[in-house]
């Protein structure tokens, strides 16, 4: 196996990890805000949730910065000034910063797991979307402008789901 | 490039990337009221060694190669400003890494709890944390653009 099969592989793991640790996070939290607290059996699924999500994130940096480097190593150096890498990074970034703030509880929970959420199906879906984001010529403001868009459309419909729930927080 | 030359480029980065992992895990730590002191000690510790190493394996690929043929292609190649600006302020701003990540080791290891349950300390040491974080995420970035820069 070379490591470029690897890389992928493990691109994928970490990026399935998130993505499901993102969504089951957020189900749970509906689930546990349902009757407006969170007992010890809800956080504790929740924690486990958020170690899988964090094991997903290193795995994805890790393999991330695995392709720069074979990229680098290859001759492909052009490839790590493309505005979508970037954009990926900057919604990589705002993952990690999110993460933080949510810690230090200094964002509202609504809006920290709608931006956990949107952040990590855009981080899985900037690579596929390539061909669409270069048929229309897309700069790295554009795709932010995009990734920003999905993060207001995920938190009304999360807001949506709250409301339907009787949920207030 | 050689072999070794190329395995020296990878630890330089692997292991920067270790060091701003444990700065995460212990900035992480740090906004916890009764953050657990082992692995408060176990992640700086991590974080020293990585920036450390990663210093040593950048600064032998520096001197032994990047000085020569690199710096050369990127000077003339589109984005000269590449080697002028990122990596002359990555090359000073890197520096501090390993000895902040010293500082706040030896914080944990010699300070203690009585460190850590003081609220002011605590605030004061993830403040640290995170600035060192943000200089680890900036010449993180500012390598990228450098090699992106090599034509």
């Amino acid at each position: 196996m070379d490591w470029h099969t690897i890389l992928i592989a493990l691109h994928l793991i970490g990026t399935v990890l998130g993505v499901g640790g993102a969504t089951f996070a957020e189900i749970f939290l509906l689930k546990s805000l349902r009757d407006g607290e969170i007992d010890p059996l809800e956080s504790s699924f929740l924690k486990v949730t958020y170690r899988v999500i964090r094991i997903g994130l290193a795995l994805l940096v890790l393999s991330g910065f695995g392709f720069l480097i074979l990229y680098r190593l290859t001759g492909l150096e052009e490839r790590l000034l493309s505005p979508l890498l970037w954009a990926k990074l900057a919604i990589v970034g705002i993952i990690l910063a999110n993460a933080i703030l949510l810690q230090a509880r200094k964002i509202p929970l609504w809006l920290g797991s709608a931006l956990s959420l949107a952040s990590w199906y855009g981080a899985m879906l900037i690579i596929p979307l390539r061909s669409v984001f270069k048929s229309i010529n897309a700069g790295f403001f554009d795709v932010i402008l995009i990734y920003a868009a999905f993060v207001i459309i995920t938190a009304t419909i999360l807001f949506g789901i709250r409301r339907a729930l009787g949920i207030r927080h | 490039m050689t072999q070794t030359l190329a395995t020296l480029l990878i630890a330089h980065i692997v292991l920067g990337l270790i060091g701003i992992g444990a700065l995460f895990a212990l900035a992480m730590a740090l906004l916890k009221k009764m953050p657990s002191m082992r692995f408060l000690r176990i992640s700086s510790l991590i974080a020293v060694i990585g920036f450390i190493l990663s210093w040593i394996s950048g600064g032998y690929y520096y001197v032994t190669y990047y000085g020569g043929p690199v710096k050369a292609a990127i000077k003339a190649g589109p984005n000269p400003w590449a080697h002028a600006f990122f990596m002359e302020a990555k090359e000073h701003v890197f520096l501090l890494l390993p000895f902040i990540s010293l500082a706040l080791a030896c914080a944990f290891f010699f300070g203690g709890e009585r460190i850590v349950s003081d609220d002011k300390k605590r605030h004061a040491l993830l403040a640290i944390t995170l600035i060192a974080g943000l200089i680890g995420v900036f010449s993180t970035l500012s390598g990228v653009i450098i090699s992106g820069s090599v034509r």
